[in-house]
């Protein structure tokens, strides 16, 4: 046997020897497939266009009597998960194919929208919020925490200690160590969740604006022009450019008005205002499903439309029948049947956290419950298509186009070369002209100044997936920001430069980790922690970063592991008890990621000795902070490895701590 | 140099075949890995030296991981055995030698009858001699 099995050695080691290490020939099997594929989805979800609404007063009253505090609340949850339009032409399938496994990956895009009055910066909204109280002006829209925005990280630590508490509670014996990851990408979704606006960064700046009439209005081309005017005269920040694109919704009321007359309405707004319009149908009736409950038990949310009779006249079929024809010439030709069953409208997924902490604080059953005829969802879910991929995408192509033009006008050619080059030289000499663009007293560039343009361009290429082209950007803006010592847009920068590099489809050679991604994260973090002191994009940086490199082949987890201790390891930036632990969990919950490899791959590249030994690690940490549960949890994710091996002392030790734990639970209980 | 340090041969089923801690003990010592911190980092790394072992001709594989301010290098022979050091950052070439004197002992022990591969080695002359080599070159 030992003969053979130094046989074996010998053997493997030659065909080992022509093994290539981390060169992207590795197979698509050694990284967790699904999870990669959870992660690019959220990443490319979390960093997608916001379109703010603007409504008309007849908007607002029609929305609210079908059950929804606002228009922006009523359309958000369907931008949350958009799909592409299936078609039959391979171009633009709705499916494109992951050039490194061959395998099929669904193309979901997602489009945030907010209320214009959400527009405003995390300080702005908390400042706003304590005048109306000081004043006592209590307008729910102004004292409503909807659409509060995110980056606080008190907030997003509350939140996910209380659902890492429910997870830790549902857990079973048999479950892998791998789940583990899910809480990760949770924690992940939870810094990204109301992106806040900040100027550094145009992602969370509005890319469109949708200004929304109904039927009921008596003026509407008067309305949209006033409409207009206001999103033009609108108290923004400094740093963010009104350059966007206006789209407007005429919204037809099935239940009051003639669907000819407001067809023509319609057709009069599309002559004036062009084809950046959309005509919808929607019932203004409110649908109580408590109250469809109460009469009713079905087993499922939808609703037949049988069940409504004697509910008083909801919807009159007669008028759908007669305006087939006219409907069916127009852009939506959605005809709702006599079948219409009812659904509710899908919960939003990208609140931010101190939106759902208050969500959960608010007394439950006293919010109205809406239902929606399925017509509707599906109306709704097809104008969020064609908002983002016939006016949303086309808009920020056409704008990335036009600004590569002027980019070069300005940046290249021998007149813009010769400048930079004197620029730079006179910069040397004299101080006070080194400042560049950059406010330094506001920590910004105004939305007109070029650097600001190009770093618009560079976040619309990122959200429109052309990494390669975004990264050339980044990289050319970098160099900017160093030298005009723009340090919160240079920490920006690199963070996007780390994600573009690691959402292309290319290798991740060791000489691109130790000669690129290694300095760029290493700037990153001591420029976002060291500098500007700010833990929430420092986690956020160092989370992505770290995510995606675990993805990659061959020796990249172990970077990505040792990038994210730099979270564990910030001096300048204290961390609460529960972060530094669930941060210790993360290191092994990235080892995990190579949990699910095949057998022979799993011996080469696995790393689920070391997932075990964080996991071990992170035990007493939990303790700490008051999280039993979780500590027993990860106690349980070790033992999977310690408990059997033969290693006697090893195993010894895992089974004495978990007798201790069992014990601590029962003193508790 | 920096005399604390661990040595573990550790055998084809993650079992250690020979234990011997050199210097004071653990400063560091973790509520949850007690007094066995040294022995959990050695085990944790067996991931990595078996991903290195494929990718390099050599036995002497230098220093593969790091925990705080402790190195772990190995040593893998045809046979599979891991020779692994837990230490302070030190000069490789007095490891290696190390490493190379200890693999010089362990064949003169594999070529015991008496002595069964993957069995712990229980001799105090292997002992002493690996006690008397670290002295001198770590």
């Amino acid at each position: 046997m030992d003969i053979t099995t130094n046989f074996l050695s010998r053997s493997l080691s030659e065909i080992a020897s022509s093994v290539s290490d981390a060169s992207g020939d590795f197979s698509s099997t050694s990284t967790n497939y699904e999870f990669e594929q959870k992660l690019r989805q959220l990443i490319e979800h979390a960093f997608c266009p916001n379109v703010f609404t603007l409504c008309s007063d007849d908007t607002e009253t029609f929305i609210k009597g079908k059950g929804f505090k606002n228009f922006a609340s009523f359309i958000r949850s369907f931008g949350d998960r958009v799909e592409r339009k299936k078609s039959n032409n391979p171009n633009t399938s709705a499916q494109h194919a992951n050039s490194q496994s061959g395998r099929l990956r669904e193309d979901t895009s997602s489009i945030r929208f907010l209320p214009m009055s959400a527009v405003r910066t995390p300080q702005q909204w908390h400042r706003d919020r304590a005048w109306n109280k000081e004043n006592e002006i209590e307008l729910e829209q102004e004292m409503s925490y909807e659409f509060a925005p995110g980056g606080n990280m008190e907030h997003i630590r509350e939140l996910f200690e209380k659902n890492i508490k429910k997870w830790a509670a549902e857990v079973d014996d048999q479950v892998e160590p791998d789940s583990f990851l899910d809480p990760m990408l949770q924690y992940f979704k939870f810094l990204m969740s109301g992106n806040p606006i900040a100027q550094q960064e145009t992602f969370s700046h509005p890319v469109g604006c949708l200004i929304v009439l109904t039927s009921h209005n008596p003026h509407p081309l008067a309305t949209i022009m006033r409409l207009y005017k206001e999103v033009n005269n609108a108290n923004f920040p400094r740093f963010m450019s009104r350059e966007m694109l206006h789209y407007y919704l005429y919204i037809h009321d099935e239940d009051e008005h003639d669907l000819e007359t407001s067809l023509q309405v319609f057709g009069n707004i599309q002559r004036s205002i062009g084809a950046n319009s959309k005509f919808i149908r929607l019932r203004s009736r409110y649908i109580d499903l408590a109250h469809i409950q109460n009469r009713q038990s079905p087993s499922n949310s939808e609703y037949n439309r049988d069940e409504l009779k004697g509910e008083g006249d909801l919807y009159n079929p007669s008028s759908l029948l007669s305006s087939a024809s006219l409907v069916n010439s127009f852009s939506s030709p959605t005809l709702f049947s006599f079948d219409s069953e009812l659904a509710k409208v899908p919960e939003p997924t990208w609140k931010s956290p101190l939106e759902i902490l208050k969500e959960e604080d608010e007394e439950k059953g006293s919010s109205l419950k809406p239902v929606i005829p399925s017509e509707e969802i599906q109306e709704m879910e097809s104008l969020v298509t064609t908002i983002l991929f016939e006016g949303i995408r086309p808009f920020m192509q056409r704008c990335v186009n036009s600004w590569e033009e002027s980019t070069v006008t300005h940046y290249g050619g021998f007149t813009g070369k010769l400048f930079s080059a004197s620029k730079k030289y006179l910069g040397k000499n004299h101080s006070s002209s080194a400042q560049g663009n950059y406010d330094s007293d506001y920590f910004m560039y105004s939305a007109d100044k070029p650097e600001a343009v190009k770093r618009r361009m560079a976040d619309f290429l990122f959200m429109l997936r052309e990494y390669k082209r975004a990264y050339e950007i980044y990289d050319e803006l970098r160099k900017t920001f160093c030298q005009e010592r723009a340090w919160n847009y240079l920490a920006s920068c690199l963070e996007a430069q780390i994600i573009c590099l690691l959402m292309q489809n290319r290798a991740i050679t060791p000489k691109l980790r130790t000669s690129v991604l290694d300095k760029i994260f290493n700037d990153m973090v001591l420029v976002y922690a060291a500098r500007l002191h700010s833990l929430y994009y420092t986690s956020r940086s160092i989370v992505i970063g770290s995510l995606l490199l675990a993805t990659r082949p061959g020796n990249c987890i172990d970077d990505a592991v040792h990038w994210f201790q730099r979270l564990t390891n910030l001096n300048v930036i204290p961390l609460s008890k529960f972060e530094y632990a669930f941060f210790i969990t993360c290191l092994a919950g990235l080892f995990t990621v190579r949990a699910s490899l095949p057998s022979l791959d799993k011996v080469i590249n696995g790393r689920e000795r070391k997932a075990a030994f964080w996991f071990l690690h992170s035990i007493k940490n939990w303790l700490d902070c008051d999280h039993p549960k979780m500590a027993l949890v990860c106690w349980k994710f070790a033992s999977c490895i310690y408990e059997d091996s033969c290693w006697s002392v090893l195993s010894t030790h895992i089974k004495a701590i978990g007798a201790e734990l069992s014990s601590t639970a029962n003193d508790k209980n | 140099m920096n005399m604390a340090a661990y040595v573990a041969i550790i055998g084809t089923k993650d079992n250690p075949v020979y234990e011997l801690e050199i210097g004071g003990g653990s400063e560091k010592q973790d509520k949850s890995l007690g007094a066995h911190l040294n022995q959990f980092i050695v085990h944790a790394s067996l991931d990595i030296v078996e991903q290195v072992q494929w990718t390099s001709n050599a036995l002497y594989v230098r220093s593969i991981d790091q925990f705080h301010e402790l190195y772990v290098s190995a040593y893998i022979t045809p046979s599979n055995m891991k020779f692994m050091l837990l230490h302070h950052p030190q000069s490789s070439d007095g490891i290696k030698i190390f490493f190379q004197e200890i693999h010089e002992l362990y064949i003169k022990t594999v070529m015991n009858p008496f002595y069964q591969p993957n069995e712990s080695i229980k001799s105090q002359a292997f002992d002493l001699q690996v006690r008397s080599l670290a002295r001198k070159l770590l």
